[in-house]
């Protein structure tokens, strides 16, 4: 029997739980209203303009980030899940020889 | 647009100080991210080219957080110099405006002053006069061409501070050039999808992995369970996941005390941070409401994470040298009121561990250090006691783990002291936390429970849920949920009461009949006597029972220390007593 594949499912799985946290922490929601504070703070100017726009840019942003953690996190669930089904087959596959 | 006096004039630059502020709690938070994400993916025991991807993947994450994090920095720094420098301009503004004033000129919106109007004079004016006259004009001149200078001086200068901070914001800009490369089809984190795939794929039919298949136990899970989980994984993997995911462990009943202290001081400063976003959000949200939060109950929530704030200076008062023997055992800043438990001594191995359960109006931010430093005094004494009599060592516990009914909640049923909902909600906690030391254990500690007011009502509940308490001990109590002291499931002769003079919660029988009353209950002495040769102080009132040498800490001290038979006996009955003895029927 031969062990070429290390991995503990445990810290993967672990590590997915962490980032999968990440996502719904991502608001980009106050840096936004930040910006939008700025923005009617000094009406008119260049910096209202560019505040304005980052501040609707924020929120989207930030859910397009945290979509991307959660995904990544699904991929280490599904690659953990994948190998423990590759155990079984294998340890199945020695019984039946 | 071209900058303009009116419109310089409307600025208002001393908002930005505080949406700079609010930049940088997000800046904070970012970091915290980034740290997470790092942390996570730098534990994850996988050495295969799916484990390189996959940490790839983290570094790409967390590259991008860390240039967020960067990018709002700087946009915070750049709102900070755009507010100073407008602020400056203004004011050069308004001297020009006043100098202009002053010698009777007029300032255009561009800046422009007009210079003054010629003067006419009569053929008769006398020398003097025009003299006179003169001067003025030219006094009026100068004042001209030094106000426009100002005037000028003050657009061209927040003209240029409000482009260098524009240009600061817009450099957040390269966000979405970040994660272009990120989402799928793109060059960065999806492209760890390939190689997972296609390695399960390929090597399926050929790997035996070492795959540890078990996964994290949740809140819920028994102790007894999470303590066979934890003994399942190697030293390495335990150190991995302490790394990745502290918050999955702190909290978890039947980990370790050092485990979970470990965890949880190493959340202290991820949970104020988070804390300190959280007030920052919710500050500006009541800024930008005009009805406050009639509608959106935020000035509740934000009274409540500065309330959790407050509890973390406390936490941190609490475990800050020269305390060294202090352990984090619970650390919980989900709900209306945090919720802690802070160990004094070792709860892995002490022979003895007292676990103390206060009651109504009790709050982390409020109690935790006169706890502390009351449970301290406990340790010691029991200590002392069970160094005497050969019994060991001893640990005590400050139990904050539930929400205690405040004054506030009296008119809520579910958080009030006048229903037995909290304490209900309480006493699932408490269980799971008291088999939670013991499962972690080879050996289990005598374990003794101590409930205070309508704590005790809380211990009480949880002792009915089946534990492996030894001795109970409820003191100023108004009641623990049944009149049958067999429902707790101790041993014969190991349920005791405390109750003070001038303690009227003690006489309440608001959750029971009155428990000095009670068949089965050994009352324990809360007057002033002479134990071992050392006088101890009465207690009275309702606060007093575990106050340094009286003999009721003495008393909770030696039950503490499994030497209870020294524990000083009364009959603890009392005028109230009189009126709260139980007749057969009521029982």
């Amino acid at each position: 029997m031969s062990f070429r594949l290390r991995i503990d499912g445990s810290s993967v799985v672990l590590a997915a739980a962490a980032v999968r946290t990440v996502g719904p922490r991502l608001d980009g929601a106050p840096a936004g209203t930040a910006l939008r504070a700025v923005a009617a703070a000094l009406p008119g100017g260049e910096l209202d303009g560019a505040a304005s726009q980052e501040a609707a840019e924020w929120g989207a942003e930030m859910a397009e980030l945290g979509a991307v953690c959660e995904r990544w996190a699904r991929l280490l669930q599904s690659a953990v899940e994948g190998h423990r089904r590759t155990d079984a087959a294998g340890v199945r596959g020695l019984q039946e020889r | 647009m071209r900058l303009t006096v009116s419109l310089l004039r409307l600025w208002s630059p001393e908002a930005l100080p505080g949406a700079a502020a609010d930049l940088r709690s997000t800046s904070v938070l970012l970091s915290g991210l980034a740290r997470d994400v790092g942390s996570a993916a730098s534990s994850m025991l996988w050495s295969s080219p799916a484990g390189d991807a996959a940490r790839a993947a983290a570094a790409d994450v967390v590259a991008v957080l860390r240039r967020l994090e960067e990018s709002v920095e700087l946009q915070a720094e750049a709102v900070v110099r755009a507010g100073a420098a407008v602020d400056a301009a203004q004011e050069a503004l308004a001297s020009a405006v006043r100098l202009a004033g002053e010698h009777g000129l007029a300032l255009l919106d561009d800046g422009t002053v007009l210079p003054p109007p010629p003067v006419l004079m009569s053929a008769d004016a006398s020398d003097a006069d025009r003299l006179r006259v003169a001067d003025r004009f030219e006094a009026a001149r100068h004042a001209r061409s030094r106000a426009e200078a100002l005037a000028r001086e003050a657009l061209a200068a927040a003209a240029e501070a409000d482009r260098d901070a524009a240009a600061a914001v817009r450099a957040g800009d390269s966000l979405g050039a970040l994660l272009a490369g990120l989402v799928p089809g793109g060059a960065g984190v999806l492209s760890c999808t390939l190689p997972l795939e296609a390695l399960a794929r390929a090597e399926r039919a050929r790997l035996l992995s070492t795959v540890d298949g078990r996964e994290v136990p949740g809140p819920e899970t028994e102790p007894a369970a999470v303590d066979a989980w934890w003994q399942t994984l190697s030293a390495d993997a335990q150190a991995g996941l302490m790394a990745a995911a502290p918050a999955l462990l702190g909290n978890l009943d039947g980990l370790a005390g050092h485990v979970r202290d470990r965890a949880n001081r190493a959340r202290l400063a991820s949970e104020r941070a988070l804390l300190q976003a959280e007030v920052a959000r919710l500050e500006q949200r009541l800024k930008d409401n005009w009805f406050g939060g009639d509608f959106t109950d935020d000035d509740a929530a934000l009274s409540y994470a500065r309330d959790k704030l407050r509890a973390h200076d406390e936490i941190d008062k609490v475990l800050r040298p020269p305390a060294t023997d202090r352990f984090l055992l619970v650390l919980d800043m989900s709900g209306e009121q945090a919720k802690v438990a802070v160990a004094v001594g070792d709860v892995d191995r002490a022979d003895h561990v007292g676990v103390f359960t206060p009651g109504f109006t009790t709050t982390v931010q409020d109690n935790l250090v006169s706890y502390d430093r009351r449970l301290a005094a406990l340790q010691v004494q029991s200590t002392e006691v069970a160094v005497r009599e050969g019994t060991g060592t001893v640990a005590t516990v400050a139990w904050l783990g539930y929400e205690a009914p405040q004054k506030a909640s009296f008119w809520r049923p579910s958080r009030s002291v006048a229903t037995d909902e909290a304490a209900s909600r309480g006493a699932v906690r408490l269980e799971s936390f008291y088999d939670g030391l013991d499962a972690a254990r080879e050996v289990p500690a005598h374990l003794t429970a101590l409930g205070h007011s309508y704590g005790s009502l809380t211990t009480g509940l949880a002792l009915q849920r089946g534990t492996g308490v030894d001795d109970a001990v409820f003191f100023g109590s108004p009641g623990i949920g049944t009149n049958n002291v067999d429902d707790l499931g101790l041993r014969p002769g190991r349920v005791f009461a405390v109750e003070a003079r001038r303690d009227p919660v003690a006489d309440l029988a608001a959750f029971s009949v009155d428990v000095n009353q009670m068949d089965g209950v050994t009352v324990l002495s809360a007057t002033r006597e002479t134990v071992e040769g050392v006088d101890r102080a009465e207690s009275v009132g309702h606060s007093a029972y575990l106050t340094d040498r009286t003999t009721s800490q003495y008393g909770l001290a030696a039950v503490v220390a499994g030497a209870s038979h020294l524990a000083p006996r009364d009959s603890g009955r009392g005028f109230g007593d009189v009126l709260q003895t139980p007749v057969p029927w009521a029982q």
